[in-house]
């Protein structure tokens, strides 16, 4: 198959550029293969990858224009693919890109807000498991940021101050959810663009985590805040 | 550069480095933004006067440039272990720095957000006597006391919840599930990215996507350590007045399936420090042990992933079956179970020819019994599988083979989990796990433990005058990596590989004298003829992931030959340690631990008897022969 992957070394590039490699196909590669493949075989390219099974985050890129995680997404068929840096994230070099514009603010909003340290007996106590589930599931959240690559109004708002954007949601949802958590978090939804949110579900449909329902954490949260008087 | 008041030797002037120090100050204080603090701290190289020449190269070396950071304690790391240590010293008010290979919160195993058991402590005591029966006699005894005694009752999952974890998994009643085991139990879902949160919740430092090279030694005490920032390829020196080595397993060499060894470790795990620590003068030990699981090693592009993959362990064994269906596990009472006997059990189903194609068994996941006791970490991959991948475990057997999640070659430690270098504590030091793994609970409270005798170490010990020539040979040896011009080049990943197929070959869960000697003799062969003509084909400094690979295959290639040289010292089998001719374990000849030494770039092995406290020599081997008692 031909791969059309864009390059770019700011030390040497004025832009970044697109070149092509043949590469042959078998059943079942992955696009991490792929770049592995022209790496070894045709020129030293810059990837970054880790757990191969979609937990790290670190590989995730554009296939054909959509978001999807190198290590766990395969190349269906023997036919011409293009490979492209995450959208919307300065590039470091090649699909090496600097994603801690939203991870830094996602990594603040994720730590848990509480005056008092708990105490063995609030984690032994019984819990509801469906809450325990609820929570879970958006544990598995990998912060590869295929989501706001792939989210409309990030990408033409293009301003993280007004919306965080879906990884940062989730992650105010699971402290939500959190119950031990004890700060305002509708509050903190609605500041960090709850209603920008236009509910278009391309945040559900690539990211690599299936226990995550992405609308239904924005319903919750727009419902807990309708009740409080914040719908903007 | 204009010469003038030169500091100690022919290093960088005085002047020079206040400015560099000041230029970095104020980026330094901003925080985590790295990636801004390499450009504001970057030195032009333009000036290009002096020139270095490294014996047997054709490189001209420019004069070094390098950033410079400060701190008092120095951890090197960024997972379990260099977290908790870096909470400890940050608790005890000390300045402290964290340094990460990798994008922070996202390398290593630590950088895999998936559902790992958390472990805590129940009962000291006991605890320590189970870690060390569980270690078949080799842990040092004082050492093991030490980290117990610290935290005889260490309740991790509380912590664990403190840093930001809601859920634990749960029963149908909602109450928490526990896994109980001698002196300690386990909880599920632990979700690594809160730790990171939390690291920067708190505030600490950490300069990340930074690999550390070499430790900055002076008068045979480490004052800190330097290494290269991956985005720019700007020099870096650390200077410390104690430092923590707290990374993770050196697993990336065993074997490689199209993107990966069979590990489900990560690319970050090339045992960087331990050699680095062997490299200046250290002991380390434990090299002929790992630990391991069993996992998928098909599609190839997920092979070997714990978190792409679905496999077994010696926690949930009873699916494991061999290639006629015989699920001969099964019936192993749970108590009995260890990783030890796990990994010789496969081994020994495979040299019966019952394994399967690619030196592997199978598990059967086609009942729902067996399907819905699986750990949500595997389970969760089916689906995509058949989905995705056109593999459909509930109709098939699937092909496991047996990786290497651990290895337990750290540098030795004493019960202040000291190093042989001074100002050098190491948490996961080798002497804590002994022949076999040890877990996160250990883990823990050793890094909390080794931060505090870090912290003291830092006050004790000023430091009163730097020689900066370390720090100029450091700078040459990666520069000319970088920019050496060889005949007959080859590539750094065509080295990589060869070291991964000859440390596959002879550190298999089944080993014997004739490929272990047959891959020591690859390993120096490769040493000799390909490490000198590695090439980095494209010289950009910027994210050269090549650059990269060819600096961490000196390090492997040094744990490759170290692990060889001690499995094929130890005559015997103990915990994953199998050797098809040395079946039995033999406490007369080998309750004792190996320790590597390089001397003149040649490795000395020798044997160390075991450190005693509770138990002598004799109370030992009577204490590991019978099954674990309270």
């Amino acid at each position: 198959m031909n791969v059309k992957i864009l390059k770019y070394d700011p030390s040497t590039d004025s832009a970044p550029y697109y070149k092509t490699y043949n590469v042959p196909w078998k059943k079942n590669i992955t696009v991490l293969e792929v770049l592995v493949y022209i790496h070894e075989n045709h020129e030293a390219i810059a990837f970054d990858y880790s757990c191969r099974g979609r937990v790290c985050g670190r590989c995730a890129m554009m296939l054909d224009g959509e978001p999807m995680m190198a290590c766990y997404t395969p190349v269906k068929k023997d036919g011409d693919i293009v490979i492209e840096p995450l959208k919307g994230f300065p590039v470091i070099r090649d699909f090496i890109v600097d994603k801690s514009k939203i991870l830094e603010r996602i990594a603040k909003i994720e730590a848990r807000v509480r005056s008092k340290p708990l105490v063995e007996s609030d984690i032994t106590a019984v819990m509801d498991p469906a809450l325990a589930k609820k929570i879970g599931d958006l544990e598995w959240c990998c912060r590869c940021l295929s989501c706001v690559a792939a989210c409309p109004v990030i990408n033409e708002m293009k301003d993280p101050e007004k919306f965080i954007g879906p990884a940062g949601l989730v992650a105010l949802g699971l402290r939500y959810y959190d119950p031990f958590d004890e700060a305002d978090r509708i509050i903190e939804a609605v500041q960090n663009g709850l209603y920008a949110c236009i509910m278009c579900g391309n945040c559900n449909n690539v990211c690599p985590a299936a226990e995550i329902n992405h609308l239904e954490v924005y319903s919750e949260l727009r419902k807990e805040a309708e009740k409080k008087g914040l719908k903007t | 550069m204009a010469k003038e008041e030169k500091n100690e030797d022919n290093g960088v002037s005085r002047r020079e480095f206040l400015n560099k120090a000041k230029l970095l100050a104020g980026s330094v204080a901003g925080g985590m933004a790295m990636a801004n603090l390499a450009a504001a701290g970057t030195i032009s190289d333009k000036n290009k006067a002096k020139e270095i020449q490294i014996p047997g190269s054709t490189v001209k070396v420019p004069e070094p440039v390098y950033e410079v950071f400060n701190t008092d304690v120095l951890i090197l790391g960024g997972g379990f272990a260099a977290v908790s240590a870096a909470m400890e010293a940050f608790g005890q008010g000390a300045n402290l720095m964290m340094v990460d290979k990798g994008p922070f919160g996202f390398s290593g195993g630590f950088g895999m957000n998936w559902d790992n058991y958390v472990t805590s402590i129940t009962d000291g005591d006991i605890a320590y006597k189970f870690n060390f029966w569980y270690s078949e006699g080799l842990c040092n005894q004082k050492a093991l006391k030490a980290v117990f005694n610290h935290m005889p009752n260490h309740r991790i999952m509380v912590d664990i919840a403190n840093r930001g974890t809601s859920a634990f998994g749960r029963t149908k009643n909602g109450q928490l599930f526990k896994v109980p085991m001698p002196g300690q139990e386990m909880v599920e879902h632990g979700f690594s990215r809160h730790e990171s949160d939390e690291i920067k919740r708190q505030g600490i430092n950490v300069v990340e996507r930074t690999m550390i090279t070499n430790l900055f030694m002076q008068d045979g005490r480490c004052i800190g350590a330097m290494g290269i920032y991956l985005p720019t390829g700007a020099f870096r020196v650390f200077r410390a007045k104690a430092v923590i080595l707290a990374t993770g397993p050196c697993t990336w060499h065993y074997g490689w399936i199209s993107v990966s060894p069979v590990s489900l470790g990560s690319p970050d795990n090339t045992g960087d420090l331990d050699a680095i620590a062997l490299k200046n003068g250290a002991r380390i030990t434990g090299c002929e042990f790992f630990a391991n699981d069993l996992i998928s090693i098909y599609p190839e592009g997920l092979a070997a992933s714990y978190n792409g993959g679905i496999g077994a362990d010696d926690i949930n064994y009873a699916y494991i079956c061999d290639k006629n269906g015989d699920f001969w596990m099964k019936d192993i009472p749970k108590p009995e179970m260890n990783r030890g006997l796990f990994a010789r059990e496969v081994a020994k189903k495979i040299l019966e020819g019952k394994g399967s194609p690619n030196g592997g068994v199978y598990i059967d996941c086609r009942t729902n019994a067996v399907l819905d006791g699986l750990r949500d970490t595997y389970k969760r991959n089916v689906k995509p599988y058949k989905e995705l991948f056109g593999i459909d475990v509930q109709k098939d057997l699937l092909e496991v083979a047996v990786e290497w999640y651990e290895s337990n070659a750290h540098p030795i430690i004493d019960e202040n989990l000291a190093t042989d270098i001074p100002g050098v504590f190491c948490p996961v030091g080798g002497g804590l796990r002994g022949a076999k793994s040890g877990g996160i609970a250990l883990n823990m409270s050793a890094s909390s433990l080794a931060a505090i005798k870090a912290v003291k170490y830092a006050e004790d010990n000023k430091i009163n005058k730097i020689g900066w020539q370390p720090v100029n040979n450091e700078f040459a040896r990666v520069y000319e990596i970088l920019n050496r011009k060889v005949k007959n080049p080859v590539r750094p990943h065509a080295v990589r590989h060869a070291i991964q197929k000859a440390a596959y070959k002879a550190l298999g869960p089944i080993r014997d004298a004739a490929s272990l000697e047959s891959s020591i003799k690859e390993i120096v062969r490769i040493k000799k003829e390909d490490l000198p003509r590695m090439n980095v084909s494209n010289k950009t400094k910027i994210f050269n992931t090549e650059w990269k690979e060819a600096i961490e295959n000196y390090n492997m290639i040094d744990m490759v030959e170290a692990m060889c040289r001690a499995a094929l010292m130890r005559t015997e089998t103990r915990g994953q340690h199998y050797r098809s001719d040395f079946k039995k374990r033999d406490n007369e000849n080998w309750l004792c631990n190996i320790t590597v030494k390089l001397l003149n770039g040649k490795m000395k092995l020798d044997k160390e008897p075991i450190v005693c406290l509770d138990y002598t020599p004799d109370q030992v081997k009577k204490f590991i022969d019978n099954k674990f008692a309270l």
